[in-house]
């Protein structure tokens, strides 16, 4: 076993090192070339003509139908070669066609010359438009990239109420087109790489120059091109490869699917990964309160904000641990509860046979199996799902004696409240069962041990260096001004000083606003 | 280096505050208020000053031998063979009290809250988790007290705020009716386990700041101390001074007095188990400082194979070191006094004496 793997992985090096051939002067080479390496595909489209009049050249252009801009080599490409080419190649010799058409023939932004034949197919293969020429060992792309792809529209996570609507898309250059709209700071940088021997996904890094950190900014080049893999669909394919703590429930990089939230973050120092094919950016360093802030938490005003801020917080901390502490009450400490429900949930569960943890895991199992059904039903089945979940969950438990109706409040409460921080869904799930079950054994002795290895745990993360949980623990007391508050924005005068930047102040101070200094109060 | 990590002046000062304060709170209140009755406050104010003298001290030397800690400085002040017998004195100590520490949570647990379960099981799950904290280190340690400090801090005033209205004032009267003796007596157990700060020699040169740690430490142990006679004081509001020096565990019997509106009522238990969270800081710590100070003795170069040893010692003498709840109890409140604070005052006092004669003796050579 152990041989035969280090077999696949020799044979996995040695592909890396292929080398690759150059154009060559003759142009069916390079089209024997071209066929051989795409095969018969049918949208490959070769098309065969000749350049000039007094001394017609051979000449062949090559897109793939689909990925290139029709219209776009018709007008800009072809008519320009075919015709337009005749007027100016009469007293041409055939040395300078190539030049002449690059320099006065084609009119096209984007064009480059390649003597090499894969990077020549890379470049097809991403929409590129390439022209061959009999006698040349060089070749022409064009930039013709325009394939059929969704609009910018408003992304399905992540909604808001107020602010912008528009959302990442599947094609890269759109989406660092939204990022540049947001950031006119010649200082925005964009570093591509290209990731995936079978995919050939391009990863951009963005960041602005001046704020991020270099540190950083070298550690995530260094990570991405240490990643070797065939392939790469989605952000999550890399994500799990640059993390800082691969083994833990804590995602420690963090991901937006909104180009607004991802130039916020980019002006707090951070460095956000875009990958082609996925409207979802990365964001790194990822901390912990990151999750309970939204974007629309700054477009509202600073003291709704900060109470939404706190009913997140309580949101999240019941969903972790309200079926721990209650069937902590129940199995333990039946005095906390007072007397009169105490007697009410006795008398209720006078016909119902299994202990409370029982019925926690099983009614927590039927909501998580519900919930994964409603993602995944086709859209008009969700109607069914949902009502079935209702009389299932709701009534038909209670009154067959499986369940007490508290217990079927709590894990609704426990459902409801999980949506209400989406980042954190995978992490308190996990702890959640955890902790009701040494609730279940040790009551609220149990839910201490719990939270307690969990701080221990995330207290250990870090994400690209940052400590996971400051300002909460460790860092400036100054940074839960966007923690526990949302300060006004003209009090929010520097940047989080968890993360390391530059440039630490965010604006100009003492900015609150005064009525005007020239009218005299009368 | 052993240990990279580096604490600033708020996790030193909340460290030591949830030192003085969550172990104290289970231990301290019933002997102190028995022996001192309404001069609590007097006996705490001498056990901070004898706190005090002690941080002095480990100050002095701390600065004075800088990168070393407690352990180190033992063998460069009384050369190599003593010094060695002293730190193994000082990490026995460390490793002692944390097993008193986790016999004191567990015996609490089983004696009030869930009299059915083993005290095993507590002393194996707290030592388990710490360990696990320890194993990363003192900067985790110094983030969880961080964590956990703040809340401690909010609970105790909480919990005092909301029994204020039970407080009956004659039960604080007589005052000044307390013979000095008596209440030397009583300062004693508080100093004590003041003393446990001895940490602070271990934790010196971990501070970013060293000059501020005399600071940091005395706040800590201020605010604790405060906190701690405010708790004595309400209890012996609430029950009086006999009621309060005859219950078992007088601060969980005052949070059980908590009534706020008709349906929050007996929550003590919720109560306890934030206290039990800083009793594991303290825990954690002490069992920290063991094995920060065993390796530095064997000079060993990572830490992590000494965790679980001590760990095992630590669960050990938890559960064979008292046969009872009266057998610990008499251990806290007479002979724990003596023994603490001769290590505690006594062996740094030694160390410092000659300290400072060496260096009279290094002065005089030096000018010869």
């Amino acid at each position: 076993m152990t041989k035969s793997l280090s077999r696949l992985f020799r044979a996995w090096k040695r592909k890396k090192s292929r080398t690759s051939a150059s154009v060559s002067a003759e142009l069916t080479a390079n089209l024997t070339y071209l066929q051989e390496a795409l095969g018969s595909s049918t949208d490959v489209v070769i098309r065969q003509f000749t350049v000039g009049s007094a001394q017609p050249v051979k000449a062949a252009l090559a897109f793939i139908d689909g990925l290139a801009d029709n219209v776009m080599i018709n007008e800009s490409i072809m008519k320009p070669l075919m015709l337009e080419m005749r007027m100016v190649a009469d007293g041409l010799s055939k040395k300078d066609i190539l030049t002449v058409i690059k320099d006065k023939v084609i009119s096209m932004g984007q064009l480059r010359e390649v003597d090499n034949l894969s990077a020549m197919l890379d470049g097809m293969l991403s929409g590129d438009t390439v022209l061959m020429l009999d006698g040349y060992s060089s070749a022409l792309l064009f930039g013709t990239r325009g394939w059929e792809s969704r609009g910018v529209e408003e992304p399905l996570t992540e909604a808001v109420v107020r602010g912008p609507r528009e959302g990442f898309t599947e094609t890269l250059r759109t989406n660092t087109s939204l990022l540049r709209r947001k950031i006119k700071n010649p200082l925005l940088r964009f570093e591509v790489l290209t990731l995936g021997r079978q995919t050939r996904t391009g990863i951009c890094i963005a960041y602005i120059k001046d704020l991020a950190d270099e540190k950083i900014v070298s550690e995530v080049r260094k990570r991405l091109e240490r990643i070797d893999v065939d392939s790469i669909l989605e952000s999550g394919y890399i994500e799990e490869f640059i993390e800082d703590a691969p083994l833990s429930p804590f995602a420690t990089v963090g991901n937006t699917e909104k180009p607004d939230v991802a130039a916020a973050k980019m002006l707090e120092g951070r460095v956000a990964i875009l990958v082609d094919g996925t409207p979802f950016a990365l964001t790194v360093p990822y901390l912990f309160v990151e999750s309970i802030q939204t974007s629309e938490d700054y477009y509202t005003r600073t003291f709704f904000a900060t109470l939404i801020r706190w009913i997140r917080i309580i949101a999240l901390t019941s969903t972790a641990l309200l079926p721990a502490v209650y069937i902590a009450l129940l199995t333990f400490h039946q005095e906390m509860i007072p007397t009169q429900l105490l007697l009410s949930m006795a008398a209720s569960a006078e016909g119902v046979p299994f202990p409370a943890f029982v019925q926690a895991f099983f009614m927590g199992l039927v909501f998580e199996i519900l919930r994964e059904a409603g993602i995944r039903m086709p859209r008009p089945v969700g109607q069914a799902v949902s009502i079935v979940g209702a009389l299932v969950i709701g009534q038909a438990a209670v009154a067959a004696g499986l369940v007490l109706p508290s217990m079927v409040i709590v894990v609704a409460f426990t459902g409801i409240t999980e949506f209400i921080v989406a980042t954190q869904i995978e992490s308190v799930t996990l702890f959640r069962i955890f902790v009701t079950g040494l609730a279940a054994v040790l009551g609220f002795y149990g839910i201490l041990l719990a939270t307690l290895a969990l701080l221990i745990h995330v207290l250990t993360l870090r994400s690209f260096g940052v400590p996971f949980m400051s300002p909460l623990a460790s860092g400036s007391i100054w940074d839960l001004k966007d923690v526990f508050l949302r300060v006004p924005k003209w009090a929010m005068l520097t940047r989080p000083q968890a993360i390391p930047t530059n440039n630490r102040l965010r604006q100009k101070p003492l900015q609150y606003p005064r009525p005007p200094s020239g009218k005299k109060k009368d | 280096m052993l240990e990279d990590g580096k604490i600033s002046s708020k996790q030193y000062f909340l460290i030591i505050f949830s030192v003085i304060l969550s172990v104290s709170i289970f231990s301290v209140p019933a002997p102190t208020v028995a022996l001192a009755r309404q001069e609590v406050w007097i006996a705490m104010v001498i056990a901070v000053f004898v706190d005090g003298v002690v941080a002095a001290t480990l100050y002095y030397l701390g600065l004075k031998y800088f990168p070393q800690s407690l352990v180190q400085y033992c063998s460069t002040i009384l050369g190599r063979i003593p010094g060695k017998i002293t730190g193994a004195v000082f990490i026995w100590f460390f490793i002692h009290v944390a097993a008193i520490t986790v016999r004191i949570l567990g015996d609490f647990m089983i004696t009030a809250v869930m009299p059915q379960t083993p005290i095993l099981v507590f002393a194996v799950t707290l030592v388990i988790l710490s360990a696990s904290a320890v194993r990363n280190g003192l900067e985790i340690i110094a983030r969880l007290a961080e964590l956990i400090g703040p809340v401690l801090i909010l609970f105790s005033l909480l919990t005092i705020g909301l029994v204020l209205k039970d407080v009956n004032p004659d039960n604080l009267k007589p005052l000044f009716h307390t013979g000095l003796i008596d209440i030397l007596k009583a300062s004693l157990i508080p100093s004590s386990w003041f003393g446990v700060c001895v940490i602070m020699g271990m934790l010196l040169p971990y501070h970013d700041k060293p000059q501020k740690t005399f600071v940091a430490k005395m706040g800590g142990v201020i605010t604790g101390t405060i906190l701690l006679t405010a708790f004595m004081l309400v209890q012996m509001g609430v029950f009086g001074v006999h009621g309060t020096a005859s219950l078992t565990f007088p601060s969980y019997s005052l949070a059980r007095m908590i009534h706020l509106g008709d349906f929050v009522e007996r929550i003590e238990v919720v109560m306890m188990v934030i206290w039990l969270g800083g009793g594991f800081i303290t825990l954690t710590v002490l069992y920290y400082v063991a094995v920060l100070g065993t390796s530095q003795l064997l000079n060993l170069k990572s830490f992590q194979p000494v965790v679980i040893p001590v760990g095992i010692v630590i669960i050990g003498l938890s559960i064979m070191l008292f046969s009872n709840h009266i057998d610990l109890k008499a251990f806290i409140n007479k002979v724990f006094p003596f023994y603490a604070l001769s290590i505690e005052g006594g062996l740094t006092t030694v160390l410092l004496i000659i300290a400072l004669l060496r260096r009279g003796t290094a002065k005089k050579a030096n000018r010869k």
